[in-house]
């Protein structure tokens, strides 16, 4: 098994909520509680296992804004994993989930460094090194109805953004996703096989029409051709193509509204 | 939905534990409303001891289903807020207003001395309290309440929000954008969103735009600046702020000109075809032709004569002029709106220049709502019945779907903008069909809604009808005989005639002023209108703190009602500290603002499920126990005693009308009937045990065209909805605006407005069709020296003032910058981190400046409300929120600038009195060295009331359990290998 | 990235440290400017061991929980860290087996002797070698990533030890000569090498806000990180915003290479040549102060990944 994560970045609105349900969740999870350090204070900071960046791409007026969350990518060379001089981390051999064991934890903080992602914090209160979890302690919870067997940030994502699944199972939803929308990882460059993937935004959509001649003049449905009186059942049918047959001002253009010809179109 | 691997956890070693790792039996899973918004969300709340565990969505709330928003998710830490007030303030006697200094009191004291007073003012002149409700959504009751008083100063925050925007809809549509419709996510084929950043539906419009994106609907977004929902959009219209009215008329414009509009839908649906008589200068001139019995008259095609508009079997002519039976010339309404939009005025090129939108986009995007609408027109299959009784197979749908919100509500243009998008729809005839924008329950209402603001108010007796209401003409207006205006608000005067929701933003200054008169008591319930939500935020904190001659503070006695440690609490005079949302009783009402879904009507409830931590109470029991004490007669008994036992007794059992109460579901001794039946003992629990709400499907056959759908309407108006079955004919031509305008010319019989300045805007804005006009404030602002538009937008994790105090979110937002557009900012000389001076004609307030690509070059922004007093909300005084933060407000003048020999004009829709805070014009010019670093003006640190802590705090490890860890074994540390080559 | 005093100097200390016994080891071993007499082998081994265990113990400062130290040796199988750790702490019982015969009395060099005495500078170039692959392996920090970075770590470890080794030979009254000229020579290797590696810092990295998001269409820039306050990672990792706020940084690799190692190495080789100790203490003063500027450098200069995302 490869679990984890595929995130939508064409729907993806920048919320926060998936960094706020994983704050929520791994207060009291496994990794619990996530300090925050001067919460009240003039920098107020904490430890956070999921982040949204905001980007920009290309420049006025064609400029995009691409909201990033990023979380830990249970990478399948992790080298956080590799560096780790106690083996408080460690990635699981029966699904890949890269977890850190506070026991073990001394606090070097190698694995941050070694992580490309910064997706490792230091929780200065335990002396541990925090990351996302993978809700691990919420998708092996039996006692979870099926559904809600899914990391918190998931559950949560209001723009259903964020997909969680095997990526190693090509019938899974996440692998599928992976496969359609050409989910890549981040910094493939750097090597760490990234087991998270993103979905690049879509092409524009689909419904734009294709307007190089002009448009819904010379293009009328023959429904919309159709004229002439219409009543109770027909006006249903003449309702289905409702526009005009012909553009009054194109006709007469020099004529003022009060002349332009009517149709009969019943009540 | 993702393949868990759960099927794995019992044969895989590693995971065995994770079962264990919840301590689920001292966990218990309980449902309510979230309240850390409007939009209301279900959520299924994990308690552990009596902690929050968990929130989550409520996975079958019609609203959310199942999903949550970075707000809601960050429930917990604002339940344990240090910012929670603790018990009943009062200023000490002898110390001056915004001192800080309070002491705690009881309950009873508190009680005994707010209903004395309140007594004294009930049985003299009840107008002297006023009463104004911010972000609450329980209207159904604060208003009943202050009806029961018996004063008109009442009214909810719509005024200050987005009035503009409601209505625009209810007088043309019968229903409108914010939360009185929703785009038909599932079906639409074109979606265009105009300047909105979250709105009140928050969590549904994240999952709709998500929806319509997967199925490959193109999404066009309006708004000066690609952030949210905008970045997502298929394609950006950056416009420039203010201008959205002249965008949308262009499209009109095109549209006519193509003949691309939808001649059925007009014909059927809208007073298109009714005639208008055109008598310039004489009375009469502008109105519908109407027969004896005040029908609208069409011209008939077949028998070629004027006949009554409301027939059947008639074939409406949709242009014309024609005569009238008593020779006066008449045209169609859509005639008129023909002859407007085609002039040059309203041409592509012209709003070009004035949107900084190219021509040939808006050409485009009119090509484009015409293909769809048109061409690419979809159809549901099922019968319905018309309001004429005529059978149809299918629903056609129009598949283009348009929301506006703020950007433009909140400007001094914005009802007729906000009118200009709604034409659009019709013309489009994409209204409550399939794919369009669609009414929820209890929308659509008559155009507009029946019901009349309440005018006449004696002493000790409750008013004869509601505070707010729907104006169709001078003679309904809240005035006196001098055509003064009666409320303090100046609502429904001739400076603001369609003022429906009331104008909150004005009531302290006029209050202070004693224009028109002055107040006793002023409560404040869930709004903090101290701060964020006042114009010109410095002198309203100075008008608080005024006094007249004798010592007295103008404004004599100050209630605030809040939760938390808000600046406005700062400069209460008595301040009740309400319960959280996770601890009280509250009711979602459909007599209020809904939760419904298009597919039907919902409502839902909040229980108790925490015990409150200090001596605080709910405001609807304390609102209750005061109409006891007052002895208001809809919550007593004969004898004076107490007629509900307490709130969740008064939801169950108060009726409005019979068999319509506050809660829709369950009704009926024995609960089986929906929306409207007899009180049911039981409707409570049948709540809770339904997730805590309920939703009414309504038939797919009622789902469409409820305008005009027989079985709709006759059902609507079975449950109270509209008070008669009667079709909606929607108004592209508005003949109330007409009335005023009549009598803002003379020609008319009823009140007249008392002066020149009134007469004139009237006349001109009171247009019976939309018309573009630069916003008021920027009419009377020098351009070339205050060069760009200042806008704010709401945070996507943050709510209004209240959730600085959250410990979670404020890390993600603590300071907000002033956005300015990269490239004008660099040939401005300015960078990013640069510390800036944004001034306007009212005031001026220093800023950290940061560049980006997506905001629109005349346009500099910020988010709202971000910025705090130093020492409130629990934070500590060195927060920054309070020290580099801003507040955007004190720029925006509560005023327009005055003209000379003009009376004050507030800062104003002049036809709804919409606050306009996104119409203010700024100039940015670089902070000195010595200024950088810190926002200005600023204040002394507030000194915290009794009971609030607002020193440093270290470190907050928040939990409900000790984590169990998963620990790896010695030997699988050190066998396992190395991953990297 | 953040520069803990705490690990500049151990990395500079016990660099130092374990070449100065390294080259010592082979002085005695190979009598380079003479035999090793007890009363200086004891010195050296004392001062040697004294500088090392300095380090070694600065090293866990940083550690959250330093007295859990020992769990650092449990992964040598794929960590960097541990690996120095398992070297460093072999170094103690095996320097001590090689000392042992000294402490009790003899110095004739047996081949049991010459045994451990090799095993003993071996693992002191091992642990050096070790504690510049923790480094040098860091993916994340492009800056690091060459095969130049454990050279220098050596290079500056036995430069510096030879230097250090060249005042204790002068004082012990030995001929300091052979150890100075091997000194120069490599610190005359170290300066070539750390300026081949400065350059060599500037070789285009593979990141970019581009590979980091993916995002291919124009330029992108971070418009906003997602928090307003600093986060662990910031006060970490993102402290080449330290080298930004000295203006004179370019200066610095300048003064690294040329004061630090280049200069030295000079004066060493004039040792070598003839002239007084007292250059050699010259020296020694400026290859600490270099070694000290020149691992502030490496860590404050270094950038990390994250400031794609930060
Ligand atoms: N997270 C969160 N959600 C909220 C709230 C909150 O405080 N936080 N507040 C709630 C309340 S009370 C309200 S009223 C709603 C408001 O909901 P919105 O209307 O979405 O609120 P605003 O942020 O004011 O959005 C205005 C949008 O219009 C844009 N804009 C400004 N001027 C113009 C203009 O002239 N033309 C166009 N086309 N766009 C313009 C702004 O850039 C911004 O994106 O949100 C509700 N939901
Ligand atoms: N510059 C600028 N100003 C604006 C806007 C803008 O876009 N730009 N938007 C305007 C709009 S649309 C609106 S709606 C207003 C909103 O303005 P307000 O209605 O003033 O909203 P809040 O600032 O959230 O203040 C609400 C108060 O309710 C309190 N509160 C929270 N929960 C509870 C509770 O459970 N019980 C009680 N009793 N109190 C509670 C909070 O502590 C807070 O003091 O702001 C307006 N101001
Ligand atoms: S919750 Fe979803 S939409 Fe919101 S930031 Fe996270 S991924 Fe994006
Ligand atoms: S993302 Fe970072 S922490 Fe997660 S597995 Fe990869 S390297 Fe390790
Ligand atoms: S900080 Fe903890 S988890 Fe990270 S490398 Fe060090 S010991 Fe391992
Ligand atoms: S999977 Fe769980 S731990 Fe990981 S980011 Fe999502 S919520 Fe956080
Ligand atoms: S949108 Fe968010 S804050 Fe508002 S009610 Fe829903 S979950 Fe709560
Ligand atoms: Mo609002």
């Amino acid at each position: 098994m490869k679990l984890g994560l595929v995130i939508d970045l064409d729907t993806c609105v920048g919320c926060h909520a998936c960094a706020v349900a994983c704050k929520q969740w791994n207060s009291s999870g496994i990794s619990g509680p996530l300090t925050d350090y001067h919460p009240y204070g003039d920098q107020p900071g904490g430890v956070w296992l999921n982040r949204v960046r905001h980007y920009e791409e290309g420049v006025y007026p064609n400029s995009k804004t691409v909201n990033l969350p990023l979380s830990c990518m249970h990478c399948e060379q992790p080298p956080c994993v590799d560096v780790c001089p106690t083996g408080a981390s460690y990635k699981r051999e029966s699904d890949g989930v890269v977890l850190v064991d506070g026991e073990r934890c001394i606090g070097c903080n190698y694995c941050a460094w070694a992580c490309p992602y910064g997706t490792r914090e230091l929780d200065t209160a335990s002396g541990t090194m925090k990351k996302c979890t993978l809700c691990i302690d919420r998708i092996y919870d039996t006692r979870l109805p099926e559904a809600e067997r899914t990391p918190a940030c998931v559950l949560s994502c209001p723009t259903r953004a964020r997909h969680f699944g095997d990526l190693d199972d090509p019938d899974s939803t996440v692998a599928e996703l992976v496969r359609e929308r050409r989910g890549y990882p981040l910094l493939p460059e750097l090597g760490c096989v990234p087991v998270n993937r993103y979905l690049p935004l879509r092409p524009s959509a689909a419904s734009r029409p294709s307007l190089e001649h002009e448009p819904g003049r010379d293009e009328l449905s023959p429904a919309q051709r159709s004229s002439g009186p219409a009543t109770g059942q027909e006006g249903a049918a003449a309702e289905r193509g409702g526009a005009p047959a012909r553009s009054p001002h194109r006709q007469q253009p020099a004529q003022p509204p009060s002349q332009w010809p009517n149709r009969r179109i019943y009540r | 939905m993702p393949s868990t691997p759960a099927a794995g956890a019992a044969t895989d070693p590693e995971a065995a534990p994770a079962a264990n790792l919840e301590p689920r039996d001292q966990q218990e899973v309980r449902y309510t409303t979230c309240y850390m918004c409007a939009c209301r969300c279900g959520i299924r709340v994990t308690l552990e001891n009596g902690k929050v565990r968990f929130i989550q969505g409520n996975p079958d709330h019609p609203v959310n289903r199942g999903v949550l928003c970075a707000k809601g998710n960050a429930g917990i830490m604002k339940q344990y807020s240090r910012a929670k007030l603790r018990a009943p303030l009062r200023r000490k006697p002898g110390t001056e207003r915004g001192a800080g200094e309070f002491e705690e009191i009881s309950w009873e004291e508190a009680l005994s001395e707010l209903t004395e007073r309140l007594r004294a003012i009930r049985g003299s002149d009840p107008r002297k309290l006023a009463y104004f409700t911010g972000r609450d959504q329980m209207q159904a009751l604060t208003g009943l309440w202050a009806s029961q008083f018996g004063t008109i100063n009442w009214a909810a925050h719509g005024g200050f929000c987005s009035v503009n925007m409601a209505t625009a809809g209810l007088y043309t549509l019968g229903h409108a954008f914010w939360e009185f419709g929703d785009p038909d996510w599932e079906r639409t084929r074109y979606f265009m969103l105009w300047g909105t950043a979250e709105d009140h539906a928050s969590n549904p419009f994240k999952r709709g735009i998500e929806e319509i994106k997967r199925r490959g609907a193109r999404f066009v977004a309006v708004n000066p600046v690609r952030t949210g929902y905008q970045a997502v959009a298929d394609e950006w219209l950056p416009i420039r702020p203010g201008t959205d009215g002249a965008l949308a008329m262009a499209l009109i414009h095109c549209l006519l000109r193509d003949g691309q509009f939808d001649w059925s839908f007009l014909v059927r649906y809208t007073n298109a075809p009714y005639l208008v008589v055109q008598t310039p200068g004489e009375a009469g001139d502008g109105l519908l032709l109407r027969d004896e019995q005040g029908r609208p008259q069409v011209y008939d095609l077949d028998r070629e004569a004027i006949v009554d508009g409301t027939q059947v079997e008639i074939a409406p002519a949709l242009f014309g002029s024609y005569t009238a039976a008593d020779g006066r010339p008449v045209k169609t309404a859509l005639t008129l709106a023909a002859e407007r939009f085609l002039d040059e005025a309203y041409s592509p090129e012209r709003a070009a220049t004035i949107c900084g939108i190219p021509a040939a986009t808006i050409e485009r995007i009119a090509a484009e709502l015409a293909h769809v609408a048109f061409n690419e027109t979809i159809e549901i299959e099922c019968e319905w019945v018309d309001w004429a009784g005529r059978k149809h197979d299918r629903f056609i749908g129009r598949p283009i779907s348009m929301h506006a919100m703020r950007g433009v509500a909140a400007h001094s243009n914005g009802f007729q903008a906000a009118r200009a998008i709604h034409l659009l729809q019709m013309l489009l005839g994409a209204v409550d069909c399939p794919g369009a924008h669609r009414a929820k329950a209890p929308y659509p209402r008559q155009i507009p809604p029946p019901l009349r603001p309440a005018r006449e108010t004696a002493p000790n007796t409750p008013l004869s009808a509601t505070p707010l209401g729907f104006p169709t003409g001078p003679e309904d207006l809240v005035i006196d005989g001098d055509g003064q205006p009666l409320r303090i608000d100046k609502a429904f005067s001739w400076q603001a005639p369609l003022s429906t929701h009331g104008k909150m933003h004005t009531v302290i200054t006029n209050a202070v002023e004693g224009d028109p008169y002055p107040l006793d008591t002023l409560i404040l319930f869930m709004a903090n209108m101290a701060w964020n939500s006042t114009m010109n935020t410095d002198s309203v904190l100075e008008m608080l703190r005024a006094k007249d001659e004798q010592g007295e503070y103008k404004l004599p006695y100050l209630v605030v009602v809040d939760a938390f440690h808000s600046e406005s609490v700062h400069y209460a005079d008595l301040v009740l500290p309400d319960t959280t949302y996770l601890e009280r009783h509250d009711c979602i009402s459909l007599l209020d603002r809904p939760i419904s879904e298009p597919d039907g009507p919902a409502d839902a409830i909040r229980q108790p499920l925490l015990e409150p931590d200090g001596d605080v109470r709910p405001w609807q029991e304390v609102m209750i126990e005061l109409a006891v004490r007052l002895g208001l007669p809809e919550f007593v008994n004969a004898d004076g005693s107490a007629k509900y036992r307490d709130y969740q007794d008064f939801i169950v059992h108060y009726e409005k009308a019979p068999g319509i109460g506050f809660l829709a579901g369950w009704r009926g001794r024995d609960g089986t009937q929906p929306l409207r039946g007899e009180p049911n003992p039981e409707q409570w629990q049948r709540y809770i045990e339904n997730g805590a709400f309920f939703k009414h499907e309504l038939p797919l056959s009622q789902q469409f065209y409820k305008f005009a759908n027989k079985d709709y309407l006759e059902w609507s108006h079975a449950v109270g909805f509209n008070p008669s079955a009667e079709p909606i004919v929607m108004a592209l031509y508005s003949e109330p605006l007409q009335r005023f305008r009549l009598a803002a010319q003379g020609l008319s019989d009823g009140p007249q407005p008392p002066d020149e300045t009134d007469r004139e805007r009237i006349r001109t804005y009171c247009d019976p069709l939309p018309f573009f006009y630069t916003p008021l404030e920027e009419a009377r602002t020098d351009t070339d020296a205050y060069t760009f538009h200042a806008i704010t937008q709401r945070p996507m994790t943050h709510y209004h003032a209240w959730d600085s105090q959250n410990a979670w979110l404020r890390q993600i937002l603590a300071q907000n910058y002033l956005y300015m557009n990269r490239s004008r900012g660099e040939a401005l000389g300015f960078a990013d981190g640069d510390w800036v001076w944004v001034e306007s004609h009212a005031g001026k307030v220093r800023a950290e400046l940061r560049l980006m690509e997506g905001t629109q070059p005349d346009t500099v922004w910020t988010w709202n409300g971000m910025g705090k007093m130093s020492g409130a909300w629990g934070l500590e005084p060195a927060a920054a929120e309070a020290q580099r933060g801003f507040l955007l407000n004190h720029v925006i003048d509560d005023r327009l600038p005055r003209r000379d020999g003009e009376k004050p004009l507030s800062n104003s829709d002049p036809i709804t009195g919409q606050a306009a805070w996104y119409d203010v014009r700024v100039r940015v010019r670089k902070a000195s060295a010595d200024e950088a670093g810190s926002t200005a003006p600023n204040w002394p640190a507030l000194k915290p009331p009794p009971g609030i802590d607002n020193g440093p705090l270290a470190v907050l490890r928040y939990a409900t359990h000790q984590a169990v860890g998963l620990s790896r074994s010695v030997r699988d540390v050190l066998t396992r290998g190395r991953w990297a080559p | 990235m953040h520069a803990p005093l705490s690990v500049i100097l151990f990395t500079v200390l016990s660099g130092a440290g374990f070449g100065f016994v390294a080259l010592f080891v082979l002085a005695d071993l190979f009598a380079i400017g003479g035999p090793v007499e007890r009363g200086e082998l004891l010195v050296a081994a004392l001062l040697g061991l004294l500088i090392i265990t300095a380090g070694l113990l600065l090293s866990t400062g940083h550690l959250t929980k330093p007295r859990d130290g020992w769990r650092a040796l449990a992964r040598v199988r794929s960590s960097w860290l541990s690996r120095e750790a398992v070297c460093a702490g072999l170094f103690f019982p095996v320097a001590a087996l090689y000392l042992l015969p000294y402490l009790m009395g003899g110095v004739e060099h047996t081949a049991w002797t010459a045994f451990w005495a090799l095993l003993t500078a071996l693992l002191a170039v091992a642990t050096v070698v070790t504690t510049g692959m923790i480094y040098g392996c860091v993916r994340a920090v492009h800056d690091w990533q060459q095969s130049l970075t454990p050279v220098n770590f050596v290079l500056i470890g036995l430069g510096s030890g030879a230097v250090l080794l060249t005042v204790v030979r002068a004082g012990a009254g030995a001929d300091p000569a052979p150890i100075a000229a091997l000194g120069a020579t490599l610190l005359a290797v170290a300066a070539a090498s750390k300026a081949a590696w400065f350059s060599w810092r500037h070789r285009p990295a593979g990141s970019t806000p581009a590979t980091a998001t993916g995002l291919t269409q124009g330029v992108v820039r971070l418009h906003d990180s997602g928090h307003s306050g600093p986060t662990f990672l910031d006060h970490e990792l993102q402290s080449d915003q330290i080298a930004k706020r000295h203006p004179a940084v370019a200066y610095y690799r300048w003064l690294v290479v040329g004061a630090g190692l280049a200069l030295p190495a000079l004066l060493l080789a004039a040792v070598a040549a003839g002239a007084g100790t007292l250059w050699a203490v010259l020296a020694l003063a400026l290859v600490g102060g270099g070694a000290v500027l020149e691992r502030w450098l490496f860590f404050a200069e270094a950038r990390h990944t994250i400031r794609l995302y930060y």
